[in-house]
């Protein structure tokens, strides 16, 4: 990949990450009011199942990206589709307990925090998508969508950490 | 490339800094109306030119439009045009990105704008205080399309700074090196990467206010377990280093300005560069200081007090270079030049009574009154804009082929310096008697009433001075002078393209061995970097 689409999509990845920041920076912020309801209510034993197929995704695209092969977008494809779901049966379960955006401020910091990132993936979904139509040898495109995948996934990590892993700890 | 579908279409990096400077100019003379509406509604006690919540709108709309509209996209603009023409490139490191940008630009104006039509434009000021900013508060729309339009600005400003900082980094002439980039090309640098690390802060705050307001969570309300306070941090982390983003690049024009009119190498370039940086750090650690009366804890404030009295050093510094630069230099008084040393002393009085600011005490006693009024038109007026100015002079003849005319430049020049002054020194002292801001009238106190005539009246000289400057580029577009390639007699490579450059920029790109390329060109007996010891 040329050295300027790759400095691009990092410093374009340096923005977003300031932007993950002050997101959880937020969800820390309000933790102390929402501890409670968060630890009554989150699942962590289906977030850690969905949080391994973004994670096993990024295995997949580092393959599709370094040999090209539909198979392996194919498999990144579903793996990131299998997160989404995983995710919106997360909201689902939430629901049925009357916690929503709106009812409590743990609603409001988990569901921005979260839905913001459920943004990306889906964006990066679509990229992978439109690449896979369209145009399927264009290295370059695909290399910096790998990029953009890997750090989606970067930034869940520490998602999971902070909302699930420090509630149950 | 002629046509307005070429011009729609095009990735050509000139052709979209003008059309950022175009676009930036319309809603310049938008937030000037706006501008004019309020002093209208000032210019004596108890008027009910503007209704309460009109009024409110007005301010608003005059702030957000003036700093997202104008000041961001000029200084964008005259960086995507200037950028590339002065490192020796082609283009923009990625062009239709740069069209990208722009037209996001145009789509968040757009957003702002069609509030009026909407049912009410936004009205809680430009940095929208929760809980004022929220639905119950102001239940009309004005203020979604406030945050939806500066989430596409934001958007876009990102991916703009991400073109200049690849541009910068990857496309530079062969001995183009870091330490011989021109100075408005360095701050412009400089200016990216604050713009990455604080724009992205605005965005997770808007994010955060319409989840507030479209989707009912409670971030910043108050009633329902949120925090007003936690808007404010956010806000401010942005807000600050904001205010470099937008005079950054304006001491950049100043830079290149002064030396070329001086007749003499910028004095301290290392220490100008520098002194950039030491600011673009700082400025992250400052932001609180709009937040004093805000009660925050001691320590705390008193912490944000000192890094912000720090920040007036590398500041300092800056001033120091340029006042050394005219020293003992051969000055010739442009209109460019007279805009220039003009932003010298305005900016000061500025910057000095930021530090009067950032005094604790001080900021408890005239928080929200007319002294902030007048402390920040000193630093964006007297600073940006009238860098603005100088940089408009300076390089239209390049832009255009055009000199701009030099009397009517100086009409200009003095109608906008006399109605400025008259318009914001008096904000000080009605600041000091306790006026407060952003209200729609006030009562007929001893010297409010004189005061505040002689600032509307200065508004009014003010206007007619930024008329002058438009009428001055609609004519000489038409009339002016032929510039040729380099009618200063400057040192930076957009002078060796010809006026205006063809779509490629260069034929050949000269040698640049020195800071100073096109020195070296016309003085091989006594070249630069025979002084400098380069290669």
């Amino acid at each position: 990949m040329p050295q300027r689409v790759r400095l691009g999509m990092a410093l374009f990845l340096l923005n977003e990450a300031v932007l993950f920041f002050m997101l959880i920076a937020a969800f820390v912020y309000f933790r102390g009011s929402t501890l409670a309801t968060a630890a009554s209510s989150l699942h962590l034993q289906a977030a850690s199942v969905y949080t391994a197929c973004l994670l096993a995704s990024s295995l997949t695209m580092w393959r599709a990206a370094a040999t090209g092969a539909r198979s392996w977008l194919g498999g990144t494809l579903a793996l990131g589709g299998l997160f989404l779901y995983g995710q919106g049966s997360e909201y689902v379960r939430l629901f049925r307990q009357h916690i929503t955006i709106s009812r409590t401020q743990f609603g409001t910091t988990f569901f921005t925090l979260t839905g913001v990132h459920a943004l990306h993936v889906l964006i990066g979904i679509v990229l992978l998508a439109i690449f896979l139509i369209l145009r399927p040898s264009h290295r370059t495109a695909l290399e910096a969508i790998a990029l953009y995948w890997y750090f989606v996934a970067a930034v869940w990590i520490f998602i999971f950490l902070i909302v699930y892993i420090w509630t149950f700890l | 490339m002629r046509g307005p579908r070429l011009w729609l279409s095009t990735v050509d990096h000139k052709q979209i800094g003008v059309m950022y400077m175009v676009t930036a100019l319309f809603f310049f003379l938008v937030g000037g109306i706006e501008a004019m509406m309020m002093r209208a509604q000032l210019s004596l006690p108890n008027l009910t030119v503007l209704a309460p919540e009109i009024y409110n709108q007005v301010f608003t709309m005059h702030g957000t439009t003036m700093i997202f509209l104008v000041v961001m996209p000029v200084l964008i603009g005259f960086g995507v045009y200037l950028v590339p023409l002065m490192i020796g490139a082609s283009e923009m490191a990625f062009p239709r990105l740069n069209a990208l940008t722009f037209w996001l630009q145009v789509c968040g104006g757009f957003l702002l704008y069609v509030s009026f039509l909407a049912g009410g434009a936004p009205d809680a000021g430009w940095f929208s205080y929760a809980p004022l900013s929220e639905k119950p508060y102001s239940p009309h729309p004005g203020l979604d399309y406030w945050a939806l339009g500066l989430l596409l600005l934001g958007f876009g400003t990102v991916l703009a700074a991400v073109n200049f900082i690849v541009t910068i980094a990857a496309q530079r002439a062969p001995g183009m090196t870091i330490r011989r980039l021109p100075l408005f090309a360095w701050m412009t640098l400089v200016n990216s990467v604050l713009i990455l690390f604080a724009l992205p802060a605005l965005n997770a705050a808007l994010v955060m206010l319409l989840s507030d307001r479209l989707l009912q969570a409670h971030f910043f309300d108050p009633a329902h377990g949120g925090s007003p306070v936690l808007w404010q941090h956010y806000f401010w982390i942005f807000g600050h280093p904001e205010v470099y983003i937008m005079v950054l690049p304006a001491f950049g024009m100043i830079s290149e300005i002064i030396p070329v009119f001086s007749r003499k190498p910028i004095f301290g370039y290392g220490f100008v560069a520098a002194s950039t940086v030491a600011i673009a750090f700082l400025s992250y650690g400052v932001w609180v200081h709009h937040m004093f009366a805000v009660a925050l804890g001691r320590v705390f404030i008193s912490v944000f007090a000192a890094l912000s009295m720090l920040i007036a050093v590398p500041t300092g510094v800056k001033i120091f270079a340029w006042a050394a630069t005219l020293v003992g230099g051969s000055i010739r008084f442009t209109t460019s030049m007279l805009f220039a040393v003009a932003f010298l002393l305005e900016f000061t009085i500025g910057g000095l009574s930021g530090v009067a600011f950032a005094t604790v005490p001080i900021d408890w006693e005239l928080t929200d009154t007319y002294f902030v009024v007048a402390h920040f038109h000193y630093v964006l007026f007297g600073g940006t804009a009238f860098a603005l100015f100088a940089g408009a002079y300076y390089w239209f003849p390049k832009i255009s082929g055009r000199l701009l005319n030099e009397t009517m430049g100086r009409w200009n020049f003095w109608l906008v310096v006399i109605g400025f002054n008259l318009t914001f020194f008096v904000q000080h002292f009605l600041g000091l008697m306790g006026m407060p801001r952003r209200v729609y009238t006030y009562p007929n106190l001893p010297g409010w009433a004189p005061l505040n005539l002689i600032s509307t009246f200065g508004a009014v000289i003010l206007g007619f001075g930024s008329l002058v400057f438009i009428c001055n580029i609609l004519a000489s577009l038409a009339f002016g002078a032929r510039a040729g390639n380099d009618p200063w007699d400057a040192w930076t490579l957009e002078w060796a393209a010809a006026s205006p450059p063809p779509p490629e920029n260069f034929a050949q790109v000269p040698a640049v061995r020195s800071r100073r390329p096109l020195w070296d060109l016309k003085h091989p007996e006594l070249p630069d970097w025979a002084a400098e010891g380069g290669d």
